[in-house]
């Protein structure tokens, strides 16, 4: 790691002040994914602002509008041991299927909201990465690449990494959003649109500009019930989906369904949702959907496995949305 | 300024200690290589493998992924901590041994701390919930035994450790 002050503010106010001194500086929530960085040389921050002595970046309530909010410093164990996330059934089981306990125990919302890829030459400066040094190529290109982007315009874009969480996936899909705090005051983004796609800028994964902080992360009470949250693997996906139904008179009026590891950003299947649309669930109905849900892949060689994968997570993920959904009428 | 060198009281099985440290020293590295605390293994580096598990406040962590400086104001539990100041072995290291659960014990220390931790969190209520809730690594492959170990004491009465 390279040499860091080190600064441990008080609240969101005193660490937006931070930022502003120091353009150089990093947040430091659970440190799972920052200090990793560190210590790859990937991340070099001048100076490291520890956000785990801020109370007003802690706690998980409803608000008397029913809206579940999740202070950005709170850990994703913590969430997963609260009453208050009974209304929404899909977080305890994106949590536990994403992290090991002891990791469950640092990590935060906020920075699982804010961590950046798993791709191996990201995470190694000796190879070229557009995301680290824009211009400088992507080495994942030429080189083992089976577990990045399906879809985000892959073929053409500056990076082909995918977003590693799982919990975004699902907040995606539970259209929560983002309470961010900067020097201009603060503001709510929808988590989809917090998320970015690289196009010809791979440097940043998320909207936040600088000097900003993310400070809560706000989902607010669902219609449909239940949900849930396949993954296709072990470790991080390598296709993943959060599915929500919603049943009246023993037809889907609603559906939401988001992809995950499998683009730069949560990745939504709309396709796959309209082929849903007002008609009663069967399994023939389910792999239609899941064909559906493929459409607009660029696989090659080494991702093909991974369009099956994609097709297999969403038809499980909508079976046991549908039998947690319950029927509405 | 931007000094890298902090003044930090750190709290380790129940004794506070002051002491001098870069900014950089994740706390596993404070533990082994300025408190003279081995037993907190460095397997990884990384939080994937387990073997740094300590107790903060009780709950488990690899601690290769903590700045030492976070865990000041907080309680830090390690291998050394838990068996009574007063001699014998703390129950799980006992059944460890009894069972024959490690082979080159390198992973020993994070198994014991992880399953501690977990028991203590309710993660672990029967030998059946062990696989789910364990997620160290033990590349000798002793995983029944250690299953086995962790089973016997599930019953016991005496799982509190010293924080």
């Amino acid at each position: 790691m390279t040499p860091f002050a080190y600064r441990r503010p008080p609240g969101v106010e005193a660490a937006l002040g931070l930022l502003a001194e120091a353009p150089d500086a990093a947040v430091l929530a659970g440190g799972t994914c920052l200090l990793d960085l560190m210590k790859q040389g990937v991340e070099r921050p001048g100076t490291v602002i520890d956000l785990n002595f801020a109370p007003d970046l802690q706690g998980i309530a409803v608000t008397p509008r029913g809206t579940l909010r999740i202070g950005a410093a709170t850990t994703l164990s913590h969430v997963a041991r609260s009453s208050a996330i009974a209304g929404w059934p899909l977080l305890h089981e994106t949590i536990v299927d994403g992290l090991t306990p002891q990791l469950r125990n640092a990590a935060t919302v906020g920075g699982n909201v804010m961590q950046r890829p798993r791709c191996f030459y990201f995470r190694e400066p000796g190879f070229a990465c557009n995301k680290r040094e824009p211009g400088a190529g992507c080495a994942a290109r030429d080189g083992v690449h089976f577990q990045h982007a399906l879809f985000g315009g892959a073929a053409a874009s500056a990076c082909i990494a995918v977003h590693p969480s799982d919990l975004c996936v699902a907040l995606a899909a539970l259209d929560a959003s983002a309470e961010i705090a900067g020097p201009a005051g603060r503001r709510t983004l929808a988590l989809s649109e917090l998320h970015r796609l690289p196009g010809g800028d791979a440097t940043r994964e998320t909207n936040l500009q600088p000097g900003e902080l993310l400070t809560a992360v706000d989902i607010p009470p669902q219609d449909m019930r239940g949900g849930a949250y396949v993954k296709g693997n072990e470790g991080f996906a390598l296709a993943s989906c959060a599915a929500l139904l919603g049943l009246r008179d023993g037809r889907i009026d609603a559906a939401r369904i988001m992809l995950g590891g499998v683009a730069h950003a949560p990745w939504r299947a709309a396709a796959a949702e309209a082929a849903l649309a007002d008609r009663q669930p069967t399994p023939e109905l389910f792999a239609t959907a899941a064909a559906a849900a493929v459409q607009g892949a660029e696989p090659d060689q080494q991702t093909a496995f991974r369009v099956d994968l994609v097709n297999a997570v969403v038809a499980e993920a909508l079976e046991r949305a549908l039998a947690r959904a319950g029927d509405r009428s | 300024m931007n000094d890298p060198t902090l003044e930090l009281t750190l709290t380790v099985n129940g004794a506070a200690q002051t002491v001098t440290l870069d900014s950089r020293v994740t706390l596993l590295d404070a533990l082994r290589d300025h408190l003279g605390l081995h037993g907190t293994k460095k397997g990884c580096d990384h939080g994937l493998c387990g073997a740094c598990t300590v107790l903060i406040d009780g709950e488990r962590r690899v601690s290769c992924l903590m700045l030492a400086e976070t865990a000041e104001g907080r309680a830090v539990t390690t291998i050394e901590g838990i068996a009574r100041p007063d001699g014998p072995l703390h129950p799980l290291q006992q059944a460890f041994i009894d069972h024959d659960a490690f082979q080159c014990g390198y992973c020993t220390p994070g198994q014991i701390m992880s399953a501690l931790g977990a028991i203590a969190a309710g993660d672990i209520r029967t030998a059946a919930d062990i696989p789910a809730a364990l997620d160290n690594i033990c590349r000798c492959g002793a995983y029944d035994n250690i299953k086995a170990a962790i089973a016997s004491v599930l019953a016991s009465p005496a799982l509190d450790v010293a924080a």
